[in-house]
């Protein structure tokens, strides 16, 4: 298999474009925890590699995060909601490109993230984030991607 | 991409074993911290972190274990790419350390952490209060790791349990209800 190199790339992944990321129960602590009718908070564990084995089995150098990106989503038609469609008990997340190029730590230090383009079979908008300093990503690096990440279709629970 | 077969009842049953809880209060235990208090009752039980390890001579079951237990068992189900993204279910390997780590830090948790799974399999434990936020992570193969970050000063600590010297006050500020 051919190995992707992670480079940032921020011609097809502008610093414009939204990143989404489903969101489970499970990665936030369990619905049973969540208050009724709220949306719970997101958490830094939403936000990390996927397991070294799996990057490489999926072709890429090294620790990276899916993402899915807005600019390619937009230009198929789609509106964030696509990404749920066969997940329909999932969350999204957002963050914003440029948030991420220009990530810091809680302490002011920078931890810039790389971001590129990634498709795969039946997801052309599929993309990946990697830390452009060390991998896998620290804790306190998935934190500051927690604190500048929203809900774009929050997890509810509703009894 | 699979986790060893077993059943995660039998197995925390297996780890907790050893533990009997002593008879006590109206929670079936009493507390280090009561303990304590009752010979000085005019302090708030989250101000007084217990003195350390030995005083909690007798082995006792918080009142939030059982729902970690619960929480574990409910993990436990989870298949292969639970989270959409190809992790592994919950892997068996990380469960001694965690039981061993929360039973063995009991005293200084004063409230149940959050429990998620993590992209590897393994299990985060997180706490959050006006003091501090501090997470416990638990991965096959990785020693356990500290996270905490102090409200107030928003200064960050990423680093090993067993480089961390001041693991029960962070965990007693973190799972504190105030």
């Amino acid at each position: 298999m051919r190995t992707v190199d992670l480079q940032d790339d921020p011609i097809n992944v502008p610093d414009s474009a939204i990143l989404y990321r489903r969101v489970d129960w499970d990665r936030i602590g369990g619905r049973d925890r969540a208050i009724i009718g709220t949306p719970p908070k997101l958490s830094a564990n939403c936000f990390t590699d996927y397991p070294e084995t799996k990057a490489r089995e999926y072709g890429f150098d090294g620790p990276c995060m899916s993402v899915a990106i807005s600019t390619v989503l937009i230009k198929l038609g789609y509106t964030p909601e696509k990404l749920l469609e066969k997940h329909p008990e999932y969350g999204l997340a957002k963050i914003l490109a440029r948030d991420l190029r220009t990530l810091k730590k809680a302490d002011g230090s920078d931890c810039p993230q790389g971001i590129m383009l990634a498709a795969i079979d039946d997801e052309p908008w599929h993309g990946v984030v990697f830390d452009l300093n060390e991998r896998p990503r620290k804790s306190a690096v998935s934190k500051a991607i927690f604190r500048v990440a929203d809900w774009e279709i929050p997890l509810i629970r509703d009894s | 991409m699979g986790g060893k077969e077993m059943n995660f009842s039998s197995a925390i049953a297996f780890e907790t074993s050893s533990e009997s809880s002593p008879p006590g209060g109206p929670l079936g235990y009493y507390p280090t911290w009561q303990r304590e208090q009752n010979s000085s009752s005019s302090i708030s039980s989250s101000e007084v972190l217990p003195a350390n390890r030995a005083s909690a001579s007798a082995r006792m079951t918080p009142h939030w274990m059982a729902g970690v237990f619960r929480r574990i068992v409910d993990l436990s189900k989870r298949n292969d790419d639970w989270d959409s993204y190809g992790a592994p279910r919950l892997q068996v390997e990380v469960l001694r350390a965690f039981v061993q780590t929360l039973e063995g830090y009991s005293y200084a948790i004063q409230n149940e952490p959050l429990i998620s799974l993590t992209s590897n399999g393994g299990l985060l434990c997180s706490w959050e209060s006006s003091q501090a936020s501090m997470d416990l992570s638990f991965e096959v193969a990785e020693v356990t790791r500290v996270y905490y970050e102090d409200a107030a000063t928003g200064q960050e600590f990423d680093l090993s349990l067993h480089e961390c010297e001041t693991v029960e006050k962070w965990l007693w500020r973190a799972s504190s209800s105030s």
